[in-house]
Order: C-alpha cells, then structure tokens, then sequence
C-alpha cells in the first residue's frame, strides 16, 4: 500500500461497526451487511443465510472449526465467500466462519482478526476511525 | 414479518416508518461508506432471523440489511 488509508466506521456505545459487502461469482447477488469489528474475533463470521446466498456450500466446508461462543464451544464451517468488500478492500475466495449471531448483537456478524491482520489495521477507538497500512 | 408494496424510498423515510425493525432493502443507490441513500424495502421485521430466511426469494438482486434504530441503553455485546 502506497500510504495508509484511513476509513471511518460506525460507533453504538463503546462499539465500533461498519458495513461490508458480499457477493456471488458473477455478482448478480450482493449483499450488505453489518459487522462488528471485533479484535477478540480470531476468524471473521457471516450468517449462514447470506452465504448461502452468494453461491457457499456450507455442505462442503473448507474446513470446519471448533469457536469458543458465549454459550459454550461449536463446531462452525468455514467457507470461502466468492467475494468480500471491506474498507475498499477487494478479497476473491476470503475464508470466513458461517455462523449466525445472537439476534441481540444487533449486527449480522463479526470482523475478525484475521481481515485486521491482514490489511495492518491500526484501529482509533476514540476517532472512530481504521488506518490500514498494508495491502494484503 | 411484513412485505411492502414497492416503492422507492430515501433511507430516512426508512428511518420514520421502520423504527425497531430489521428490514431487506433492493439498493438503489448507496454512498462510499455502503449506507443505503435510496432503495426498496423488500420486507421488514423485529425478527432479524425472518430476514434472513427471506434472502432466497430475492437472489441475484443487490441487497442491504439493516437494522432501524439503535440498541436500548443499557445494552452491551460480550460474544
């Protein structure tokens, strides 16, 4: 990356959210949903249905993986979503967890460590804003 | 859950008619930050779960989910 690019995001209390977008291989399905962005997240998680949507075989898992949640420890797929835009960020086949969310999160799902990683994200709660320093 | 007849609306019409409620908008148009500026209420619901399991009905469009309002007071996330 040139020079970190700065993005602001969303904030509900003490919460930091933003928006994404995903999408199926020919794009005729896209969909934007919220994420909360969640650095105790180790994998970024989107609603089985909305995979579904965009062409994920939740059937036929990458892999699958065993998450510790709220409620005790489950065994979620992990699917490459066709597509995944986020903060202007581009990313063809992104592993993601397919897993729904408590409805109360009042968010769709999670943006994980591992898209913040990635892009080197430097995160400034207090602005409301994400520096990513590093193309991916 | 509820459909709607269709109609364009800017999304702070959706803001006064869909307080509390999740709904399923086909995007018109939307700003750099992915916010929907105008589009089409699909359906709507305090039920985000009903939502979703509409999705299927409406594949190969461009769709945005929201949530209308902001989360009670006293609310808290530990996930």
């Amino acid at each position: 990356m040139s020079k970190p690019r700065v993005y602001r995001v969303n904030r509900w209390g003490d919460l930091l959210w933003l928006r994404i977008a995903v999408g199926n291989q020919d794009g005729s399905s896209i969909v934007k949903v919220r994420l909360l962005i969640d650095t105790g997240a180790s994998f970024t998680t989107l609603p089985t249905r909305v995979l579904q949507l965009v062409g994920c075989e939740l059937e036929q898992p990458l892999r699958t993986q065993n998450i510790t949640v709220a409620s005790g420890i489950i065994s979620a797929p992990v699917v490459a979503v066709p597509w995944f835009n986020c903060l202007g960020q581009r990313i063809e086949n992104f592993p993601v967890v397919a897993y729904t969310i408590p409805t109360n999160a009042f968010v769709d799902g999670l943006l994980g460590i591992d898209f913040l990683r990635r892009y080197r994200a430097i995160i400034n709660v207090a602005e409301v804003e994400i520096r990513l320093t590093n193309d991916g | 859950m509820a459909e709607t007849i269709p109609e364009i609306l800017t999304f702070e019409e959706m803001q006064h008619r869909y307080i509390g409620e999740w709904v399923l908008i086909a995007e018109h148009e939307s700003d750099e930050n992915m916010q929907v500026v105008r589009g089409e209420v699909l359906v709507h619901s305090v039920n985000r779960d009903e939502i979703y399991n509409r999705l299927k009905d409406f594949q190969g469009r461009s769709l945005a989910i929201e949530y209308i309002g902001t989360p009670p007071a006293n609310w808290a996330v530990m996930l």
